[in-house]
């Protein structure tokens, strides 16, 4: 035989063999695709034979192994996949993923024992090798063993000498299982390592410091944490837990620290004082504020400062104030010191910011306060004309003043100079809706008041046509009012606008006498209810409760079935013995007659809780 | 535990002579609080029976006589309490009465008379902390008043439910599959908790998995009502519970439920004859697929093709001399009423067992909403949906306020419910 053709047989040779392997390998690889569909539609029967059958061709493929020990345990097949992990487990011993696949198969199978010992084999071929404790976490995770997990993290931890290792894994796992003081803890270990995520991490707590327990947890750990470490990030996450759990006290004085630490000059309490003010918490408020002034705050903020300070001082002498008589004109009020605090330091911004927005607004405030709670018209007038000096035009905050100085002039009498605030704002093109609501619905007041009953009801029903407006309801009540009396009262109906202005201008005992006087002459006008309605409730402002309650009596036998307001009449008997005479028995047994006697009084809701809360019952 | 018996007519007309002469000689007078469509609040109304119950005072419930109404004896408390809490009576004289008793025990009336005599001891098994959905039955036990306890798996296993006569499952899952919002809500914390919560609850009750305590429990409350109590369950907790008795053999919960595949054959290995009210149901066996089994109609994943505007179910008549228990459990002022959707709906009709009753239905369709039963000495009522009056109550959605729906005929399926344990056993007619 020459060369060339050996040459071409050893070739031809070597194509035959290559093109057998080549299609022993295709073969197998079908068959692995045939067994993968199979197991994927949920055959496992199928998908064990192909796979066992190429395993055994194949010992050393993985995919095939792999393939057997899914489908083997999909059919709870634990013995068999057991064994099957073990054979390939002796010809690699040392194999980490093997070891934990062969625990887990043991302790889905019941045997926690052995899954326990064959993970700790796997720790044991290299002790101080954070992956493998990392591997065996994970397999445990899966199997839902969470506290085992976190357990083997921390002995990794130590294993490995690294106090740091696996402190996210932890935290998130932590947090997971409800161990919220340990969560915190391996957070903060994070951010002492990461000092620049203090957002992160406190994203990271707020998935669970909504629960008192949680946050209670947090913030004990903060604190112990706070012991060792000077770190200004451990004093913010501390006065951000206080705040979530709305501990302003125990926030101001972190927040104080912060400040200190920080070399912020004030501006940390300022910002704490804002947020407490604005959620309410005045006493803190007023106290950071305070404390932001003394420091001192830097120039450009103090004023805002000083201003937070003398509105948290009023919210707290409102709070404070417990008297809903608002005292006739001259007469000297109870709580007239309770805002002088308040008063003093709009003041002291006023001389310190002359003519500035600070001063404008303290001004109203002072001016508001002088008006609804002292009736010092004179003094509030003096306010609200300050404002008006240098204010200028198309400042929003001067609708605001028109429209209480209108009311202040509405109550001296000078309707005409009212009435004049009141069209200011009407026509300002920059007023809100809401301001000019207001000051058409105290314009039509003042119609009202002088008995321009026409105009008193085209402006009332420019109101009442949008029934969104805060003003509607006033509107419609007045507008009602005159619909029913305009016409057939007219004359009577002028002399009740006056006693009602009266009224207005806390001259109680005036607006009482007038008012009787106009029911003892028409006794049957249609308003007569109202009247009388009107005297009990004046009655009641000048503390003349046996009064009052024999006027609205006196209403209940006299119109019986004839009045939409015997209800209010009713219930109100049921508040003054509640409420002012403190008598519960008697209380209780008028809410229960208006029960009784107006079972469709939209009333009964409110008389139902309170006979409820008198009786004691746990609503 | 009390049942209800059928007083023979005689018995009756006897009863009620004798009845009719104490009132008169005592000169009492009655309450009638009607249940019609005069009735300001229906649901307060179920209140103040019970709160007469706890006080010693007897009612009688009046079958279909205007809805269903009240009659008490006229203590001055009765009807004070009715106008503080709301609710419609009216005072009327032992003549009227005698008349209504007549009315409602003539033989071409189909109504009854049942006697109310003892506060029914309510117990809801529902898990502690917090849950991202409310419960239609605790609304409405609350919003009428009704006192009862809240009972977990540790009382449940400690068999404290011999205590109650009256048992509601939450919508809890038995299955295991903590509800099956794997696909949407598995990142969700509540979720991780509940489900974490579970496991130690399992772990510490001695059991390995979550679902293999629920099965427990589930045998523990058909045990419960085996030897006389009275069940009551909404819409999942109805169909879980039947499938969690039916699988007591074998593993139905997929790997990220309980840590390993389910049993190839589960369906197989289903034991129908172990559940109370359903049978030859097929389990759902995607995990992610928010669903248990077929027997919930329409598909939870078709809620959204439904349409509020057309769907309704109506209650069925029985008759109340013959059938007073499914009568009682029926009693409304409407026999139509809105359907509203929950994780299981209605109930596929060909998957009930045939001696389970059923009392109302989607009409044309093949689906119940609202089925009875008995089992042992007790009984079950199952009633689908979520939420009466909200049609589509989602997860974290707020709770319904029930004063917004006094006069809710779903929520007074519910409170039927409630005073039927207090029926006084009657003797069976021969």
């Amino acid at each position: 035989m020459t060369r060339p053709c050996i040459a071409y047989l050893l070739v031809a040779g070597l194509v035959v063999l290559s093109l057998r392997a080549s299609s022993q390998t295709s073969d197998a690889n079908n068959r692995y695709r045939l067994a993968q569909s199979y197991e994927q539609s949920g055959d496992f029967e199928s998908a064990i034979k192909l796979y066992r059958d190429l395993a055994s061709a194949d010992p050393t493929n993985y995919m095939f192994f792999d393939g057997l020990r899914r489908s083997l345990l999909h059919l709870k097949r634990y013995d068999e996949a057991i064994g099957l992990i073990k054979s390939r487990l002796a010809q690699s011993p040392n194999d980490v993923n093997l070891l934990c696949m062969y625990g887990s198969a043991y302790y889905q199978s019941g045997n926690e024992k052995d899954a326990i010992t064959a993970w700790e084999r796997a720790i044991a071929i290299d002790p101080a090798n954070q992956n493998i404790y990392r591997l065996v976490a994970n397999t445990m995770m899966e199997n839902r063993l969470l506290e085992r997990a976190a357990e083997m993290y921390r002995r990794g931890r130590v294993a490995c000498n690294d106090p740091n290792l696996f402190t996210m894994e932890l935290a998130q796992l932590l947090a997971v299982t409800m161990d919220y003081a340990g969560a915190t803890q391996e957070f903060l270990r994070y951010l002492s390592q990461a000092p620049g995520q203090l957002g992160y991490v406190q994203s990271r707590l707020a998935q669970f410091t909504d629960k008192q327990e949680a946050r209670t947890a947090a913030i004990q750990v903060v604190r112990a944490a706070q012991k060792s470490s000077d770190d200004v990030n451990l004093h913010r996450l501390l006065g951000w837990l206080l705040l979530e759990g709305k501990q302003y006290d125990d926030a101001f004085e972190v927040y104080k620290e912060i400040d200190r630490f920080s070399n912020a000059q004030g501006n940390e309490i300022f910002s704490f004082a804002e947020r407490a003010y604005k959620e309410g918490a005045y006493a803190a408020a007023a106290e950071a504020f305070k404390a932001a002034i003394d420091i001192p705050l830097a120039p450009q903020r103090l004023p805002f400062a000083k201003f937070g300070y003398a509105l948290a001082m009023k919210e707290l002498s409102v709070q404070a104030d417990s008297s809903d008589v608002v005292p006739q004109s001259g007469s000297v009020p109870e709580s007239r010191s309770r805002y002088a605090t308040a008063i003093d330091y709009f003041r002291r911004i006023i001389a310190e910011y002359p003519n500035t927005d600070h001063a404008a607004r303290s001004y109203y405030q002072i001016g508001t306060i002088q008006f609804t709670k002292y009736f010092d018209l004179d003094g509030a007038l003096a306010s609200f004309n300050a404002v008006e000096q240098f204010v200028p035009p198309m400042n929003t905050v001067l609708y605001d003043v028109f429209l209480k100085t209108g009311e202040v002039l509405t109550a001296r009498g000078d309707t005409t100079a009212a009435a004049g605030r009141f069209r200011r704002v009407v026509a300002a093109s920059n007023a809100t809706p809401d301001q000019q609501d207001e000051a058409t619905y105290r314009l039509a007041e003042l119609e009202y008041f002088k008995g321009n009953f026409e105009e008193a009801l085209r402006l009332l029903q420019t109101i009442s046509a949008n029934t969104k407006a805060d003003y509607a309801n006033d509107a419609i009540q007045l507008l009602t009012f005159l619909q029913e009396n305009s016409i057939s009262s007219a004359a009577p109906l002028k002399e009740f606008a006056q006693a009602d202005l009266l009224s207005r201008q806390k001259k109680y005992s005036e607006a009482t006498t007038a008012l009787q006087k106009l029911i003892d002459k028409n006794p049957q006008a249609l308003f007569v209810d109202d009247g009388l309605m009107k005297i009990a409730s004046l009655q009641t402002s000048l503390r003349q409760y046996a009064d009052a309650l024999a006027t609205y009596q006196r209403l209940l036998d006299q119109f019986k079935e004839s009045s939409i307001a015997l209800d209010k009449a009713q219930f109100n008997i049921a508040a003054l013995y509640d409420y002012r005479l403190n008598e519960k028995t008697k209380a209780l047994t008028a809410y229960e007659k208006l029960l009784a006697d107006y079972p469709a009084s939209l009333l009964v809701d409110q008389a139902r809780k309170r006979i409820r809360e008198l009786r004691g019952d746990s609503l | 535990m009390s049942m209800v018996r059928k007083i023979s007519r005689a018995a009756v007309c006897v009863a009620l002579m004798q009845f009719t002469l104490a009132s008169l000689a005592s000169s009492q007078a009655k309450v009638l609080i009607p249940m019609d469509l005069s009735q300001t609040d229906h649901l307060k109304a179920y209140g103040i029976a019970y709160w007469a119950l706890t006080k010693g005072i007897e009612i009688d419930w009046l079958l279909n006589y205007r809805g269903g109404s009240f009659m008490i004896d006229n203590y001055e408390v009765v009807g004070a309490e009715c106008r503080i809490r709301g609710v419609a009576f009216s005072p009327i004289s032992s003549a009227d009465a005698a008349q209504i008793y007549a009315e409602v025990q003539r033989d071409d009336n189909n109504m009854d008379v049942i006697r109310l005599e003892k506060a029914p001891k309510v117990a809801v098994y529902v898990p502690p902390g917090f849950q991202p959905w409310d419960d239609a039955v605790t609304l409405a036990l609350e919003y009428a008043e009704i006192k009862y306890d809240k009972l977990w798996d540790d009382e449940v296993m400690a068999d404290k439910l011999s205590e109650y006569d009256w048992l509601h499952l939450h919508h809890e899952d038995f299955t295991g599959q903590y509800g099956k919002f794997y696909a949407s809500f598995a990142q969700a914390s509540w979720y991780i908790e509940q489900q974490v919560t579970l496991e130690r609850e399992a772990k510490k009750l001695g059991f390995r998995k979550v679902s293999e305590l629920k099965k427990a429990v589930a045998k523990k409350i058909k045990a419960y009502i085996g030897s006389g109590g009275f069940l009551f369950a909404m819409c999942s907790a109805t169909d879980s519970y039947d499938i969690a008795l039916a699988a007591e053999n074998t593993d139905i919960c997929d790997v990220m439920y309980d840590g390993d595949p389910p049993d190839p054959n589960a369906q197989q290995k289903l034991d129908f004859s172990r559940t109370l009210a359903f049978t030859n149901f097929t389990l759902e066996k995607n995990p992610l697929r928010y669903e248990y089994s077929d027997i919930d109609q329409p598909p939870s994943d078709l809620l959204g093709m439904q349409n509020p505007e057309t769907d309704y179910f109506t209650l069925f008549e029985f008759s109340a001399k013959f059938d007073p228990v499914p009568t009682m459990l029926t009693q409304n002022h409407v026999n139509v009423l809105k359907g509203f959707l929950g994780q299981t709906t209605n109930f596929k009709k060909s998957l009930i067992k045939s001696n389970v009753t059923i009392m109302a239905e989607k009409q044309g369709m093949d689906e119940v909403r609202y089925l009875h039963g008995n089992f042992g000495r007790g009984t079950f009522t199952f009633y689908g949906g979520h939420d009466p009056e909200d049609y589509q109550h989602a997860v974290g959605d707020p709770p319904t306020d029930l004063s917004l729906h006094k006069n809710s005929p779903g929520y007074r399926l519910i409170l039927n419910n409630i005073l039927f344990p207090a029926a006084k056993k009657k003797q069976q007619k021969t």
